[in-house]
């Protein structure tokens, strides 16, 4: 199997991180552009991987779309889910929807919409699903001075693909915290996703 | 499918109902199970955990241990509990120092219709005051009726244990 | 327009508009919200072509509480109770499944002792959540019989859990770091008693439903879902096993100390109601084998980690934490930032999953297969609308 690092080998990907499974859950996170969302996807759906989940963080940027996938038949020490995030602006929050792909983010998606009022462009079918029809607040979008820049959230995790794209601007906001991570420890855990392919 | 294969279906299916029915037939001979609620009730209810209360004291035996200190109205995530302190001039003062004040609990009101039975307040309370209650089987008509002050509880069950006494 | 069209609420609309042009005629209904077979308060409009479904689409929300929103008001500790709210069959899980995430994402070391006990009271618990299942599918399917048996020998187990956690259906019981009570004597005693008892059960269960002709009239052959269409949904649990898969979170992503256990994945190709019903049944065996062999390894040792935190403020950071639920995957994804409430915190629910793939899986079943077919989705409408 390909190691969840290389699958998106080729996509114009602005960020990725390696995670550390026994902290954060994940393997790898990649930030997209919402034009390569759906090749990711498809590429995810050829590999064999199924949808978790799609949500959304209100963030002081703007609302990232967040979408976790993982794989049925993964090594035993080796899990797999990959964290796809994508972000879109307060003003007109849209985002290409992947129900077609996956056909179980349709629901997903269509929470998403009431919970953040993200519209998920050539959706079938979308409509409110959990809240009503005739309410039309999104009750988990924070008021403003709430809002905390999505930034400061990435330090656990270590950048493997240069950072860059329109929307996630990494360079200087990124690379900071995880000079300042690397302890021995961070060290030895960034080449864990190697050690853990050699056992398996 | 032909003829044969109905047949054999037919009697496959009175087959499969035939052992169903002994199932059946031989639970018929065993002893009851359920408990006519009313008329009956079940005995285990003590280790059920009923509602939040006041435990008798072991340093204060007429009433609660509780040195008032909120700790379980902070952390009761339905904000079920609401302290009453009376706040009192200490007794005998010295004549040097300035009167301490002393705060005493005059009543914690508790909404048992928005406890989630969830245990925080029993676990965050630094002197153990309070505990789940073995009172199980409470049916009221009213809502109100279910909110109550747990330092009158108390002291009515410490006076019902006197005179039984 | 006719006035026809002017009946119905916002869904009903929405379904009429999508309907082809050239099946105008087609009647269209609904089935709940309040409709015995859905378990709560699940609402499924249909289409009908004569007694064929052509077209469904399950409406939810009735039930909805916004956790997520309560999660991001209220601390750490002070979410705990709202995860036995979320699915009240297996809410063990979903205790586990939070109490896992915070535990991660802090670091908090749980000690051995506790983890046994969860493994223990987390399968007695799902040992109760398919009983459940068992006899209110086979009461949807008009067997009424089975569900006398299946409470009964749920109740055995509910007093058991009500021995050590003091609930019966909406447990809290997991702390940050242990659980809350030590089990007792009594409690091991009669949950060994209660292994036994499952393991004479389950046979009689066989005999009485499983072999029994009209139940498989009724579920072989029915609904039948394909693997790669469990996978394009994300379905988990029961649902995907019965599909072939075998996928279990206890095994795919150990957690605790399932890695030291000795218990099998049932797993049948057929993707039918019946081949879901089996793994269900199957996998009550499986956790009694757990519950038996996690008592036999049960070390002494503390409940609750000593130096379990009173107050819990994660480091900023993200865990997503996933656990085997009686219906599947349950994950909790937190993003914390540092204060005593999560920034954002989402519950992934698996029938929230299963139940999306009904309207593809329902096109073109008799209606009375539908409730069939619900059914053995196993759906608890509570952790569906959360
Ligand atoms: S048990 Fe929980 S909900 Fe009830 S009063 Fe105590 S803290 Fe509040
Ligand atoms: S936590 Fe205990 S001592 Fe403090 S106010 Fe509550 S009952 Fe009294």
């Amino acid at each position: 199997m390909k190691t969840s690092e290389n699958l998106l080998e080729g996509l114009d990907i602005c960020a990725q991180t390696r995670c550390r499974y026994e902290q954060c859950g994940c393997v790898t996170a990649v930030f997209l552009d919402q034009v390569q969302l759906r090749a990711a996807a498809s590429r995810l759906f050829e590999a064999g991987y199924h949808i978790e989940d799609v949500t959304g963080v209100d963030f002081a940027e703007g609302i990232e779309v967040i979408y976790h996938f993982d794989h049925f038949d993964h090594p035993v020490d080796y899990p797999a889910r990959v964290t796809l995030r994508v972000l879109t602006d307060h003003e007109s929050p849209e985002v290409p929807t992947i129900s077609d792909i996956f056909s179980g983010a349709g629901w997903h998606e269509r929470e998403c919409f009431d919970f953040f009022g993200v519209t998920f462009s050539d959706h079938p079918q979308f409509r409110p699903l959990l809240l009503p029809a005739e309410f039309d607040q999104h009750p988990l979008l924070k008021p403003e001075k709430n809002r905390e820049s999505l930034y400061a959230f990435l330090g656990a995790c270590e950048p493997v693909k240069p950072v860059k794209g329109e929307r996630y601007h990494f360079e200087a906001s990124v690379e900071a915290p995880v000079e300042a991570q690397k302890t021995p420890e961070a060290l030895a855990s960034s080449d864990t996703g190697q050690s853990r392919s050699e056992k398996a | 499918m032909n003829l044969l294969g109905e047949i054999r279906e037919a009697i496959k299916g009175f087959y499969s109902l035939a052992v169903g029915m002994g199932v059946t037939g031989k639970y018929f001979f065993r002893p009851e199970v359920t408990v006519h609620y009313p008329r009956k009730t079940v005995d285990n209810v003590s280790t059920y955990s009923g509602h939040v209360e006041l435990q008798p004291g072991k340093k204060n035996p007429d009433g609660a241990d509780c040195i008032v200190c909120g700790t379980c109205v902070r952390n009761c995530p339905s904000g079920c509990l609401t302290l009453e302190v009376l706040e009192l001039m200490e007794e005998n003062p010295d004549l040097e120092k300035k009167p301490k004040k002393i705060k005493k609990l005059k009543a914690l009101i508790y909404d048992y219709s928005y406890c989630s039975l969830c245990g925080q307040c029993i676990e965050n309370c630094p002197v153990t005051a309070l505990g789940f209650s073995q009172h199980v089987y409470w049916a009221e008509f009213d809502r109100k009726a279910i909110k109550m002050d747990l330092v009158a509880r108390l002291k009515d069950q410490l006076n019902a244990k006197k005179e039984a006494m | 327009m006719t006035t026809e069209t002017l009946c119905g609420d916002f869904y009903t609309h929405c379904f009429q508009a999508e309907q082809d042009k050239e099946h105008e005629g087609r009647l269209i209904i609904n089935m709940g919200p309040q409709h015995p077979s859905t378990h709560g308060v699940l609402r499924v409009i249909v289409e009908m072509e004569g007694e064929y479904i052509s077209r469904a689409e399950p409406v939810i929300g009735y039930l909805h509480r916004m956790h997520e929103k309560m999660g991001e008001i209220k601390t750490y500790h002070q979410y705990m109770p709202n995860m036995g709210r979320v699915d009240y069959l297996h809410a063990l899980a979903w205790n586990w499944a939070y109490i896992g995430a915070v535990e991660k994402l802090c670091q908090i070391e749980v000690p051995r002792r506790a983890e046994f006990i969860r493994v223990i009271t987390c399968e007695m618990n799902r040992i109760c959540s398919h009983l459940v299942w068992w006899g209110a599918y086979l009461l949807d399917l008009g067997a009424f019989t089975p569900i006398m048996y299946s409470f009964d020998d749920r109740e055995q187990a509910v007093d058991l859990l009500q021995m050590i956690t003091g609930s019966r259906l909406t447990y809290c019981y997991y702390r940050f770091g242990g659980v809350r009570t030590d089990i007792n004597d009594a409690f091991i005693a009669g949950t060994r008693d209660f292994c036994k008892l499952m393991k004479s059960r389950l046979p009689m269960y066989k005999d009485l439903v499983t072999d029994n002709y009209i139940l498989r009239k009724r579920c072989e052959e029915i609904g039948v879902l394909p693997l790669e269409m469990a996978r394009r949904y994300g379905a988990t649990g029961p649902v995907l096993r019965g599909s072939g898969q075998k996928y279990d979170v206890r095994r795919a992503e150990p957690y605790s100390v399932y890695p030291e256990l000795d218990f099998e994945i049932p797993a049948f190709p057929e993707g039918d109601a019946m081949a879901r019903y089996r793994v269900r049944v199957a996998e009550m065996e499986q956790s009694v084998r757990i519950i038996e062999q996690s008592l036999n390894m049960l070390p002494q040792g503390d409940f609750m980690a000593p130096k379990s935190p009173k107050r819990i403020k994660p480091p900023k950071g993200d865990v997503y934490f996933a656990v085997e639920g009686a219906r599947g995957k349950i994950g909790v994804y937190i993003i914390s930032d540092g204060s005593s409430t999560p920034y954002r915190l989402k519950l992934r629910s698996p029938s929230y999953s299963n139940l999306s793939l009904f309207a593809e899986l329902a096109k073109g079943t008799l209606l009375a297969d539908a409730v069939s077919i619900l059914g053995s989705l196993d759906l608890v409408i509570p952790e569906i609308d959360r």
